[in-house]
């Protein structure tokens, strides 16, 4: 057993230093393929940042209730109640036309002009938030509100919502086919790499199937080297991303005043890099596998 | 040791290197493989060591039965028989030592163990000075005395051995031959193959004599 480790251990090894003298060839390969893992990767990026700014949403779902100009306090007092008793709803807080209009004052700096109107022109409104918000929800909860007395409009982005749910989950189904596609791109050019790899140690290989060797024992050097390539590959990738990520958010930070910080694209968490490692390490020694059951099956 | 049954081994192009053969090779014996060239020497070395299949008939390697072997146990069978070839088959681009250490590798001997008894054996043939040599800067003889240190570093128990002398000086011959004496009288089954008249008067062994794939004469010792 000991034995089997070492001899696994001295080929990783063995292999190591094959792959660190490589050919430009190899490199280069490595290069592309990092490159082409970047596609998947980057998107699931995205996607990641989309889920979250997705998840912000949903924990700050605010529905806005604009009562009628001319509702009086005994509705205002009436639509209170009703909130104050529906189990949907988590908390809420009335915004008096008074403030409205102060805070409107205060942002606009055009005081002077709504000074000069004759009546307040804002309505009263009810900030609220909901316990559940999915998107069927809120469009539930809207429709109730509608028909509730005094009040005129609801406003919530339920469409916008829901496209972005729909938009996400489209994107998660794109990402999981050209992961798919671009493993098998990734297996395809090691395989190649690794066929002529065995073409070129052709008489080594033969000697050894002549003098005892199994092809277990022939293949395993390829393996690892396959694995390492993949593996390398996707170090690569997360690589470029991470450094494509940090010139973004300098970008957007310079705009989190205005929106927030919930535009930060987000980086990979450890378990998607882990996720990243090991696809691009099995494709490798899948593309290793074909490479060398073709290749050595000809010897 | 060796036993053939009735073999024959038709190449494709529908030649007929060896026809019908019968013959045994008993545990601890040396035997000289004669015949002129083309006579079929390397083919039945080739079929001892499963790299040649028959096409008809039945052989016995150390027990086993090469024609009924599954593919798998080929490598295992190999590593008994010390091989050395006619073209010599050495890693060129490799020194000496890795060469000699390759098949205690394929072993799955350990790096010390596997230096330590490449060691061994390249000392047995008198080329331990030249372990960090490549095999291009080696004499003719030299060479040859690497190919027969890789062939007995697993200290097989059946010495399969393919034209040793061939483009070799006298000298060199003479010390070659020396030391498949010193193998035959450890104990171990030595088969050579050759042509060459200086092997067969130097060696006064059994021999096994091949004409056209058939079978001459299976005598006893003979001196030229
Ligand atoms: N791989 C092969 N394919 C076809 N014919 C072969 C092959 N190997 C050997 N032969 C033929 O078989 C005959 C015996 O060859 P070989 O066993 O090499 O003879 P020897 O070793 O005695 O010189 C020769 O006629 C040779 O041409
Ligand atoms: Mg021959």
């Amino acid at each position: 057993m000991l034995n089997w480790i070492s001899q696994h251990w001295h080929t990783f090894w063995q292999t190591l230093g094959r792959l660190v003298r490589a050919p430009i060839s190899t490199l280069l390969a490595i290069l592309v393929m990092g490159t082409t893992l970047c596609l998947p990767a980057g998107l699931y990026l995205m996607l990641h940042s989309l889920n979250r700014l997705q998840g912000v949403i949903h924990e700050n779902p605010q529905v806005t209730i604009f009562m009628k100009i001319l509702s009086n306090s005994s509705d205002i007092q009436q639509v209170n109640g009703l909130l104050n008793q529906d189990t949907e709803v988590k908390d809420y807080k009335f915004i008096p036309k008074n403030e409205a209009l102060k805070s409107l004052a205060q942002r606009s700096g055009i005081t002077d002009l709504l000074a000069g109107l004759p009546s307040n022109p804002l309505p009263d409104a009810f900030v609220v938030r909901l316990k559940n918000s999915t998107p069927e929800n809120i469009a539930y909860f809207k429709n109730s509100v509608l028909n509730w007395p005094s009040v005129d409009s609801v406003q919530y982005d339920a469409i916008w919502a829901q496209r972005l749910a729909a938009l996400i989950s489209l994107g998660r189904n794109f990402i999981i086919l050209i992961s798919v596609l671009l493993a098998f791109t990734v297996s395809v050019i090691i395989g190649n790499t690794i066929r002529l790899q065995i073409a070129s140690r052709q008489a080594e290989i033969e000697v050894s199937i002549l003098i005892g060797a199994t092809r277990r024992f022939i293949r395993r050097p390829f393996l690892y080297f396959g694995a390492l390539q993949g593996l390398a590959s996707g170090l690569i990738a997360w690589g470029i991303l991470q450094l494509c990520l940090m010139a973004i958010n300098v970008k957007i930070s310079a705009f989190s005043n205005l929106y927030g910080s919930i535009f930060i694209l987000h980086s990979f968490s450890p378990s998607a890099i882990a996720v990243l490692l090991a696809g691009s390490s099995v494709a490798g020694w899948l593309g290793a596998i074909f490479g060398t059951s073709y290749a050595i099956k000809n010897i | 040791m060796i036993s053939l049954k009735q073999v024959s081994k038709r190449y494709p192009g529908n030649l007929e290197a060896l026809r019908d053969l019968n013959l045994d090779i008993s545990t601890g014996e040396a035997v000289l493989l004669t015949g002129r060239s083309g006579a079929g020497k390397t083919t039945l070395l080739k079929l001892v060591s499963a790299i040649e299949m028959p096409s008809a008939g039945e052989i016995m390697v150390n027990g086993q039965s090469i024609t009924r072997l599954r593919r798998s146990q080929i490598p295992y069978l190999r590593r008994s028989i010390g091989i050395v070839f006619q073209d010599q088959k050495l890693l060129f681009d490799s020194d000496v030592l890795t060469n000699v250490t390759l098949p205690l590798h394929i072993c799955g001997q350990s790096r010390s163990v596997a230096m330590k008894r490449a060691r061994a054996a390249l000392d047995r043939v008198g080329l331990l000075e030249r372990e960090r040599s490549l095999p291009v800067a080696l004499s003719g003889g030299e060479r040859q005395r690497l190919c027969i240190a890789r062939a007995i570093v697993n200290r097989p128990s059946l010495l399969l051995v393919d034209e040793p002398t061939a483009n070799l000086d006298p000298d060199y011959a003479k010390a070659i031959i020396d030391l498949f004496r010193s193998f035959h009288q450890a104990g171990v089954t030595v088969v050579i193959a050759t042509h060459d008249i200086e092997v067969i008067n130097r060696f006064p062994l059994r021999q096994i004599h091949l004409d056209q794939g058939r079978l001459l004469n299976h005598t006893g010792p003979t001196t030229y």
